[in-house]
């Protein structure tokens, strides 16, 4: 039992996933959800640090490492984890691609490890390992344009883990100590905010960039939708509510952390109206979702990041319940642009149910997870009578309405028929979006048990009369306006259409930017190779001249001509010694 | 896959159900603007704007509304045909929908 307490949560599915190719092909899928399960289930009996109680310290070359810290805060995010990779490995059980099982296991098992690392020096080996497990699923695609959205994923990734790196040892040379704890700390100030040191930063940037900031979101929506049907529920799950979770223990109560998720709950919703793409619409739904836990996080009072807790923990499934009845829709039709959906709930539904059941959970509608989760950061948001925080929220909990609660399910499966008649998902995906549809609903009503699990003990109720009636109205008169557009002609008809985000920078501008100078380069390194090679096959040539028949060193010379030599050079040392 | 025509309306998809769903819409959506009248919130955080009459179902309206013409705005700025970034068609998966066909996965 000693030995197992010494390994960091989700090991089963790291090691195991790595050695999931020795299984038979048919057995591999199962082979992954036992794994998951194995470690559900070690995590769940793992002591959790009570409040004082410090990790178990290792002392590795010299520095102090905590490699396991399951307390309040990493709790809650290694449970969902579990969760979702149980739930993903079920909905995954008809695959037969050995890469997939393998960094589908990898990638959760180093997520979990990740969120229970008590050091930074832990936390960036776990990181970067989530970076480099996951990018498989997006190669997996086995399509041109999957595997250089999986390059541009990777160098993202691998990026955001350097900084992260750079961090802890500017941290350890500064302080000497590589804990993982809060950056922030009360009183210094800088221009009004919060100072923190230039370690932090680099941290702060890190985790920026795996939590999809604005203008360091892209990789998302660019690299999700093309990953395979399977492999876009795991990513969906793990990545970005690390970067949250880290945030949390980093960053709670930096206060540009409000200004920045507000404008993160507000600039996807405007992007996922006019997406064609469902799975890309889900990936600026997932970024606006993200938004509200940034909120959590720069408010920092015990109900905010209870909140960002709770909301994480709800968000992980009903968000992956949504991926998973796209990716059905995905895996039957072989389609999920809205141009060409419509009308499948005759054939598939099941799966139209379940995608209602996320929608509304997500939208936040009483008796469904979002609503008792969301519901905290708004309120700590009015706790702290902060208007226009509590505002921008309200309107982005409309705009989740607009894309998720409505467009999703709306387009893929009511809309003008497309025609399209085809089976209904498989046995293993409808039962893994039954299990996540009933903990949204769970959740919902038995949230008790939600707030039993989170960090803070807080006192919060979120159905009450006022809560219950205004939420409705937010989002029935939201609905009330959809109708309203779409009787009147000015809703946004779906196109098939690329939409350029900040993707187009480094996919477009700066490649044309560069042209001059790579042609510059080339001119100038063409000359050069050009004239070396002149300069060497010149040389050949004299070499060659020199060393055939007739060539002054290849020629057969004469005895007299070498006596000739042999005498004077006898002359010359003759006349050396002499002197 | 076949291509039929809606020829087979769903209970969904027939024009009187269309319309009692909206109007059942309507109807709840003015019973929750009248239940403001029937109950005080105990302690509002922002006591002019969140007891307005009504305020949430107003502004959930006009937010939406707002959501959507926001995007109709954006659209003609980043708009871009399909094969903008990849010559091929963008990402689309061979289709699946076999008879029994699950053991081959996406490897198909």
């Amino acid at each position: 039992m000693n030995l197992l307490s010494a390994l960091p949560p989700g090991w089963p599915m790291i090691v195991g996933g790595v050695f999931l190719w020795l299984l038979p092909k048919r057995a591999q899928a199962g082979g992954a959800l036992g794994l998951a399960i194995l470690s559900g289930l070690l995590f769940w009996f793992t002591p959790v640090l009570g409040d004082g109680e410090t990790a178990k310290t290792f002392s590795m070359l010299g520095a102090e490492l905590q490699p396991i810290r399951v307390d309040s805060l990493s709790r809650p995010f290694g449970l969902v984890f579990h969760i979702a990779a149980i739930v993903s490995a079920i909905y995954a059980l008809h695959v037969r691609d050995t890469r997939q099982h393998i960094a589908g296991m990898v990638y959760a098992g180093a997520a979990i490890g990740a969120c229970c690392a008590g050091d930074l020096m832990t936390l960036f080996v776990f990181w970067e390992l989530t970076a480099i497990s996951s990018v498989f699923l997006v190669w997996a695609s086995d399509t041109p344009a999957a595997y250089r959205a999986g390059m541009r994923y990777l160098i993202v990734q691998v990026g955001s883990g350097v900084l992260l790196l750079t961090g802890a040892i500017i941290q350890y040379v500064e302080t000497g100590s590589l804990k993982f704890e809060l950056f922030v700390s009360e009183g210094q100030t800088l221009f009004g905010v919060e100072a923190i040191s230039p370690a932090a930063w680099c941290v702060l940037i890190a985790f920026a960039i795996k939590c999809a900031f604005p203008l360091l979101h892209n990789w998302l929506q660019d690299s999700y939708p093309k990953a395979t049907v399977t492999g876009t529920v795991f990513l969906s799950a793990f990545t970005t509510k690390l970067a949250v979770y880290s945030l949390a223990r980093g960053f709670a109560g930096f206060d540009p952390l409000i200004t920045v998720g507000c404008i993160m709950t507000l600039f996807p919703i405007i992007f996922a109206v006019i997406e064609n793409d469902l799975r890309r619409v889900l990936a600026y739904s997932l970024n606006n979702q993200l938004g509200f836990m940034v909120v959590g996080v720069g408010i920092g009072t015990e109900l905010a990041i209870n909140g960002t807790v709770a909301h994480a923990f709800c968000h992980i499934i009903y968000k992956s319940l949504l991926f998973m009845s796209v990716g059905a829709v995905l895996f039957r039709v072989g389609t999920a642009k809205a141009t060409e959906l419509g009308g499948l709930h005759k054939s598939m539904p099941w799966t139209t149910a379940f995608c209602m059941i996320g929608a509304g959970a997500i939208s936040g509608f009483p008796l469904l997870s979002g609503f008792v989760s969301k519901s905290m950061i708004i309120s700590a948001a009015g706790e702290e009578h902060m208007f226009g925080v509590w505002i921008v929220l309200l309107i982005a909990s409309a705009g989740v309405m607009e894309h998720s609660g409505i467009k999703i399910p709306f387009f893929a499966f009511f809309a003008h028929d497309s025609g399209k008649r085809v089976k209904e998902a498989p046995w293993n995906m409808l039962l893994a979006m039954s299990i996540a549809a009933f903990s949204c609903v769970a959740l919902g009503i038995a949230y008790p048990l939600l707030y039993r699990l989170l960090p803070f003990d807080v006192d919060y109720h979120p159905y009450t009369i006022t809560h219950v009636v205004t939420q409705l109205q937010l989002l029935m008169f939201a609905a009330l306006a959809f109708v309203a557009l779409m009787k009147s002609g000015l809703y946004p008809a779906e196109q098939r259409a690329v939409n350029l985000d900040t993707d187009w920078v480094y996919r477009r501008l700066i490649p044309k930017a560069t042209r001059g100078g790579q042609v510059a380069i080339e001119l100038v390194d063409q000359t050069f190779r050009h004239d070396f090679l002149l300069t060497l096959r010149s040389g050949l040539r004299m070499v060659q001249r020199s060393f055939n028949v007739n060539g002054w060193i290849g020629r057969t010379w004469s005895t007299s001509t070498m006596a000739f030599w042999a005498a004077t050079l006898l002359a010359i040392s003759l006349v050396l010694y002499y002197t | 896959m076949s291509h039929t025509p809606p020829s087979d309306p769903s209970w969904f998809e027939r024009p009187q159900n269309i319309r009692r769903m909206i109007i059942g819409l309507v109807v709840v959506c003015v019973l929750l603007v009248l239940a403001d009248l029937f109950y005080e919130n105990p302690h509002p955080h922002f006591g002019k704007v969140e007891t307005f009459f009504g305020f949430q179902a107003w502004f959930g309206f006009i937010a939406f509304v707002a959501v959507v013409f926001l995007g109709t705005l954006l659209r003609p700025l980043i708009k871009k045909p399909e094969g903008y970034y990849d010559p091929e068609p963008e990402n689309e998966f061979p289709r699946l929908d076999r008879p029994e066909d699950n053991t081959s996965g996406e490897q198909a």
